[in-house]
C-alpha cells in the first residue's frame, strides 16, 4: 500500500447503512501518534459527554497504531475505544492476537462503527470492500462457534475474526472483545457497547502490507531491537517459559496478592494454583505468540478433563482464584475458558463475584436470593463455575452480577466491599504492598487497571531499576513518566510486554524510523502527556469528579493483616498533591487553562 | 531451626526444587555464602555467578528475606537468621 502518512478512517454508520472513508489531519497523527492517541481524540469529536454508553451514539472505535501490521516487534496491537459503561469513562481495551494487524492490511488505520443495526449483523472488510452482512444465525452464540461458523460461511483463507459472546449482547457491563478465539481487548465493557449496536463480529482480511517511510532504516532497527528482546532474560526467557504467571508467587511472597476480595494479601495455596503448577501438573501444553512477537507469553493449555483452550494469565488466574479464595486449578482454568467463550472480562468477572462472596460472608446477600444457585462462599469452585455462566446471561442472580462490582455493593448499601476504582474492578497487586501503583490505580484514566502506569516493575521487579515500594517520595514522578511512556507505546500498536526490555530512545528510534516524523524524545514524551491530559479532559466531559483519584476505603484505611506487607496501608494523601502538581493541574485535580494550551488541547 | 529457602520461576522447573532448608550454622549466615551453597545444586548453578557477580545489569535477580528485598535490605552482604525465609527469583516480568 505504500506509506501512508494520514490516518484512514473507515466510517461505518449502522443505522444508515452507509459506509463513508475520511482521513484526519496531518496534525492529530503528529500530535496523537494513531491507536490509543488517535482513537480518543476522534472519540473526542463524536461525543458531548452525557451520551449513555449503550446509545447509538457512543461510537465504537477500532484503533491501530502506525506500528500495526508492520515488522516491528510485537506490533499487531489494537485498541478497542468508546464510552464505557462500566465506568462512564473513556473505555480503550488493548489486544494482541492477529486481528489488528489484519485490519491495518485492509487500508484501513481507524474502524469507526456508529448507530444501531436494526437486526444483528457483522461487517466484512475485504481490502476495499466493506459489506454489512445477517447475522441472526450467530446471535446467542458463543465466541468460538461465532468465530468457526463465520469462517465457514465465508471460505475466506487468512480471515480474523474478533467478535462478542453472549455476555456482550446481554450487555452485560464488563463484556469484552475476543479475537483470534483467545484475545481479548478485556476491560471496561467494550464488548457490551458492540452487543448494544446489534454488531456480533468483525472480519477482516487485507492483502497491503503497510510500509515504512524508509524500510531499510526500519528493517535495521527492528533487528536490533528483537535481539534486544531476544537477549533479555525476562522476555527472553522469563516471560516465553512461564508466562506471565510467574508473577503468582512473586507477588505473594511480597504478601501483595490480594485475596478474597482484598481481605488480605497472602493466599495460603498460592503453591497449588501459580505459574509453576500450571507447569508441574501438565497443564501447559505450548506457549504462543501475537503477530510479529519474540516474546510469546501466552499458554496453550488442555485440563485432563480433555478441555483445551488458553490461559490462564496471571490476571485471569489471579481474579478466578486468589480473589475469590479458589484453590482449585482445574476450576480456575475452565473459569478462564468460560470467560473466553462468553466474552467476559476475567478481572472484572472475578472481582464482581468476590465482592458477592464477602456480602454473603457478611449476611448481607441471603441465601434465598441466589434462586437455587450454589452459595456464594469464597473458595468454592462450583460457585465460581455456575456464577460466571449466569451472569453472561443475566440470568437467576446472574443479573445482579452483570452490573459489576460497584453497582451490586451499593445495591446492598455497601459500596466500601467494591474493590474499583471509578467503577473498575482492580487488578492482582494489593497498593498496599506497593504504594506507586496505589497512585497508578487512584489516577488511572480508566479506573482500576495495571497497564495504564506498571510501577510493579520498578517497585517489586526492579526494571529498570529497584525502588522502595514503601517509599512514597518520588512516587508521583515515576507514575507520571510511566503513564506517559505507556500512552506513546500504546498509541504506535506495540505491546507493553516490550518495556521489559525497551527504553524510551528504543520506542523513539522504531516511531521515527517508520513514520519519518522526527519526533524529539521530548516531543515524543509529550504526545504521552497530551494523550494523557486529553482522555482526563474527556473523562472530566463526561460527568469524572477528580474526588473519585481515590481507592477503596479498605485500602486506604485497613492495615494488611498478615505478612510481609502487615500494618500498611495506602498513603494516598501523600503522593496525590505532588502528582497532580506534576501534571499541571490544579489541587482539585483540573489540568490548568495552560497545561491544556501547552499541549494543544484548549479546544477539547 | 534453619533458614527456610524458596526456589520460584524457571529456576524450580530447571531444578526440581520447590523449597530447601539449610542450616543457619551460628544463627545467622550472609545471603552471599547461602547463594554460594545453593549454587552447587544442579539446576540453580546460576545462583553461583549471581553470588559472586552481585548485582547484574538489566532486569535483576528477585531475592526476598521475609518478603522484602534484599537490595533494600544490604544487599547479598545482608545477614539471614535462623527461622528466616528466602525467596529466589530469576529475572521476572509480566502483568
Amino acid at each position: 500500500m505504500g506509506f501512508s502518512e494520514k490516518i484512514r478512517v473507515l466510517h461505518v454508520d449502522l443505522s444508515s447503512g452507509q459506509i463513508k472513508r475520511q482521513e484526519l489531519d496531518d496534525e492529530v497523527a503528529r500530535k496523537f501518534i494513531g491507536g490509543r492517541g488517535a482513537g480518543t481524540y476522534l472519540l473526542g469529536t463524536l461525543l458531548k459527554g452525557q451520551e449513555d454508553a449503550f446509545s447509538p451514539e457512543n461510537p465504537l472505535i477500532f484503533a491501530t497504531g502506525p506500528l500495526t501490521g508492520t515488522a516491528a516487534p510485537t506490533g499487531g496491537r489494537y485498541m478497542a475505544i468508546c464510552k464505557s459503561p462500566l465506568t462512564n469513562l473513556v473505555a480503550c481495551s488493548n489486544s494482541g492476537g492477529q486481528f489488528g494487524a489484519e485490519l491495518k492490511r485492509t487500508g484501513t488505520d481507524l474502524l469507526l462503527i456508529t448507530g444501531k443495526a436494526s437486526e444483528p449483523v457483522y461487517l466484512l472488510l475485504e481490502d476495499e470492500k466493506t459489506e454489512i452482512r445477517p447475522a441472526s444465525h450467530l446471535w446467542g452464540r458463543d465466541t468460538h462457534f461465532t468465530t468457526a461458523a463465520i469462517k465457514k460461511e465465508l471460505e475466506m483463507e487468512g480471515a480474523k475474526i474478533a467478535c462478542i459472546g453472549p455476555a456482550g449482547e446481554n450487555l452485560v457491563r464488563f463484556a469484552c472483545i475476543i479475537n483470534d478465539l483467545h484475545r481479548a481487548a478485556g476491560r471496561s465493557g467494550v464488548g457490551a457497547v458492540m452487543g448494544s449496536k446489534n454488531l456480533k463480529a468483525v472480519v477482516v482480511k487485507g492483502s497491503s502490507r503497510p510500509e515504512a517511510k524508509d524500510n531499510e532504516l526500519f528493517m535495521d532497527v527492528v533487528k536490533d531491537r528483537v535481539k534486544t528482546l531476544q537477549e533479555n532474560p525476562v522476555t527472553g526467557q522469563g516471560l516465553p517459559s512461564l508466562g506471565t504467571k510467574v508473577l503468582d508467587n512473586i507477588i505473594n511472597e511480597h504478601g501483595a496478592y490480594p485475596t478474597r476480595n482484598f481481605q488480605t494479601g497472602v493466599f495460603e495455596s498460592t503453591d497449588e494454583v501459580c505459574g509453576e503448577a500450571l507447569v508441574e501438573k501438565g497443564y501447559l501444553k505450548k506457549n504462543r505468540g501475537c503477530y510479529a512477537c519474540p516474546i510469546k507469553c501466552a499458554r496453550v493449555t488442555e485440563l485432563p478433563t480433555g478441555a483445551k483452550g488458553e490461559g490462564p494469565e496471571y490476571e485471569s488466574g489471579w481474579a478466578l482464584g486468589a480473589a475469590v479464595g479458589v484453590k482449585d486449578l482445574i476450576a480456575i482454568t475452565e473459569a478462564n475458558y468460560l470467560c473466553n467463550l462468553l466474552g467476559l472480562d476475567t478481572i472484572s468477572c472475578g472481582l464482581t463475584l468476590a465482592c458477592a462472596m464477602e456480602l454473603f460472608e457478611k449476611g448481607i446477600i441471603k441465601r434465598e436470593e441466589l434462586q437455587g444457585g450454589p452459595a456464594l462462599e469464597f473458595g468454592s469452585s462450583e460457585a465460581l463455575v455456575f456464577y460466571t455462566q449466569k451472569m453472561a446471561y443475566r440470568d437467576g442472580f446472574g443479573k445482579n452480577l452483570a452490573e459489576g462490582s460497584l453497582r451490586l455493593a451499593k445495591s446492598y448499601n455497601a459500596p466500601e466491599l467494591a474493590m474499583a476504582v471509578k467503577g473498575q474492578e482492580l487488578p492482582a497487586y494489593d497498593p498496599r504492598g506497593v504504594q506507586g501503583q496505589g497512585l497508578s490505580y487512584a489516577t488511572s484514566n480508566r479506573g482500576g487497571c495495571h497497564v495504564r502506569g506498571y510501577l510493579i516493575a520498578p517497585e517489586v521487579l526492579g526494571i529498570p531499576e529497584k525502588l522502595d515500594p514503601q517509599a512514597t517520595e518520588g512516587k508521583a514522578h515515576w507514575v507520571k513518566v510511566f503513564q506517559d511512556l505507556t500512552a506513546v507505546i500504546d498509541s504506535m500498536g506495540m505491546c507493553l510486554f516490550t518495556s521489559f526490555a525497551l527504553g524510551a530512545e528504543d520506542y523513539l528510534a522504531l516511531l521515527n524510523a517508520f513514520t519519518g516524523r522526527g519526533y524529539t524524545l521530548e516531543e515524543m514524551m509529550e504526545c504521552g502527556e497530551r494523550i494523557w491530559n486529553l482522555e482526563r479532559a474527556l473523562n472530566i466531559r463526561f460527568g469524572m469528579s477528580p474526588e473519585s483519584d481515590t481507592l477503596p476505603e479498605r485500602l486506604l484505611k485497613e492495615p494488611m493483616p498478615e505478612g510481609p506487607q502487615k500494618g500498611n496501608t495506602v498513603r494516598l494523601s501523600e503522593m496525590l498533591p505532588e502528582y497532580y502538581k506534576l501534571r499541571g493541574w490544579d489541587e482539585n485535580g483540573i489540568p490548568s487553562g495552560e497545561t491544556l494550551k501547552r499541549l494543544g488541547l484548549d479546544q477539547v | 531451626m534453619a533458614i527456610d529457602v524458596r526456589i520460584f520461576g524457571p529456576l524450580r522447573l530447571d531444578s526440581g526444587l520447590k523449597a530447601i532448608s539449610i542450616d543457619a550454622l551460628e544463627g545467622q549466615r550472609r545471603l552471599r555464602d547461602i547463594l554460594l551453597e545453593l549454587g552447587s545444586l544442579k539446576g540453580l548453578e546460576t545462583l553461583r555467578a549471581v553470588a559472586t557477580e552481585g548485582r547484574e545489569e538489566g532486569a535483576p535477580f528477585i531475592i526476598l528475606v521475609d518478603g522484602k528485598n534484599c537490595m533494600l535490605l544490604q544487599g547479598l552482604d545482608t545477614l539471614v537468621k535462623d527461622g528466616q525465609r528466602i525467596s529466589v527469583f530469576p529475572p521476572s516480568g509480566g502483568g
